[in-house]
């Protein structure tokens, strides 16, 4: 059976497939002994496991791929509680520290505890309470100013890091933002889509917490953070809300302190 | 008949097996299940058509598999065994489309 083929390939592929291989063959119907059956019939054996197995190869394969997925979430949950926990006795062990201080130091004299405390505070060592401000800050949510890309309306980790800095600059004395307390060797900083403070991830809204001086949320107001939020709410629709409150909490930190430190002597490096 | 009775068993005998198929095997599974198709395809049209041989069909199985097989190995040396094989998976749904054209053609007159 001889046909003219076109020279295009697909009609060429297209015309060969109909060309199908049976009409071809000189000997048409097959031979009917019981070898050549048995051979056909473990062919189409063959056809079914083959189907089979794969079918099978797709219904195993993707659970087990959720299995792993799973098991690595159950062992990131874990190792979050562990962390969680271990936090939390550091923060009794620190407080049963800083009463021993006390103690130890009450011979000491009124200046050298005041010292103590104060460095204490500053560090983030202790936790405190007391009057101060909160800062809430929050992606916007549509509809979006004229031009802005909704990646755009986003809280940045310079946003959080401006805000904090005009806390500190309107006399703020410790700073949490989401309970996390701000040191001096606290990050805030932007990983993928969200922001790290303390190589934590922070869930939106973004609550900072500042103690500090009762009319903190007023100096705030008039600084030039504030007129930053403005602009922010102006151009990209990023929410933001300062209240003064009479008691704010900024829990002890938990990241790790240096184990030790000197005192530099003036000018020595 | 005994060629549907004996997809059957296949079938049956790979749920009850259900054997794991080893990764090294991954990438010839699915142009092998299109061959198969291929040849089933083939073998129903041939049977309507009253010229089923069983020796073109042992013998264009075996050989169409072999040649899609070797072709997506081949086309793995060279870097290339994705859009292999994708070719290959193309050209047997297009000789499973034929088929499937003539055996309508054939059932409905249509």
């Amino acid at each position: 059976m001889k046909q003219h083929l076109p020279e295009n390939l697909l009609d060429r592929i297209i015309a060969e497939a109909q060309a199908d291989d049976y009409a071809l063959v000189d000997k048409p119907g097959g031979s009917r002994s019981l070898r050549s059956m048995s051979v056909t019939v473990s062919v189409f054996v063959l056809i079914g496991f083959l189907f089979a197995a794969a079918s099978w190869q797709r219904q195993t394969v993707q659970p087990e791929a959720q299995d792993r997925r799973q098991e690595l979430i159950d062992r990131i949950d874990r190792a979050t509680q562990s962390a969680e926990a271990e936090q939390a006795a550091a923060v009794e062990l620190r407080a049963s520290v800083s009463q021993l201080q006390q103690l130890a130091t009450s011979g000491l004299g009124e200046g050298f505890a005041e010292q103590l405390q104060a460095v204490q505070i500053a560090s983030g060592f202790v936790g405190l309470t007391g009057p101060g401000a909160t800062v809430t800050m929050q992606d916007a949510v549509p509809p979006l100013p004229k031009g802005v890309q909704p990646d755009e309306a986003r809280v940045l980790d310079i946003d959080v890091q401006m805000v904090v800095n005009g806390l500190w600059q309107s006399g703020a004395q410790a700073i949490a933002i989401n309970d996390i307390r701000l040191t001096s060797v606290t990050a805030i900083r932007t990983a993928g889509e969200a922001i790290l403070v303390d190589y934590r991830p922070l869930e939106p809204p973004y609550v900072i917490a500042a103690v500090g001086p009762a009319d903190l949320a007023d100096t705030f107001a008039g600084s030039d953070a504030q007129a930053e939020l403005d602009q922010l709410r102006r151009d990209y629709g990023i929410q933001s809300e300062v209240t003064g409150a009479d008691t704010v909490t900024a829990p002890a930190s938990t990241a790790n302190l240096p184990t030790r430190a000197d005192v530099l002597k003036g000018g020595q490096q | 008949m005994i060629a549907l009775i004996g997809l059957i068993v296949g079938i049956v005998l790979g749920v009850v097996l259900s054997p794991e198929v080893p990764t090294w095997m991954d990438a010839y599974v699915p142009v092998a299940v299109i061959a198969a198709l291929d040849a089933v395809s083939g073998a129903l049209r041939s049977m309507l058509d009253g010229n089923f041989s069983d020796k073109v069909f042992v013998v264009s199985f075996l050989g169409n598999v072999a040649v899609a097989c070797a072709l997506v190995w081949l086309g793995d040396q060279l870097g290339v065994g994705a859009q292999m094989s994708t070719g290959v998976v193309v050209v047997l749904a297009m000789r499973i489309f034929a088929n499937a054209a003539a055996i309508r053609r054939m059932v409905f007159k249509a």
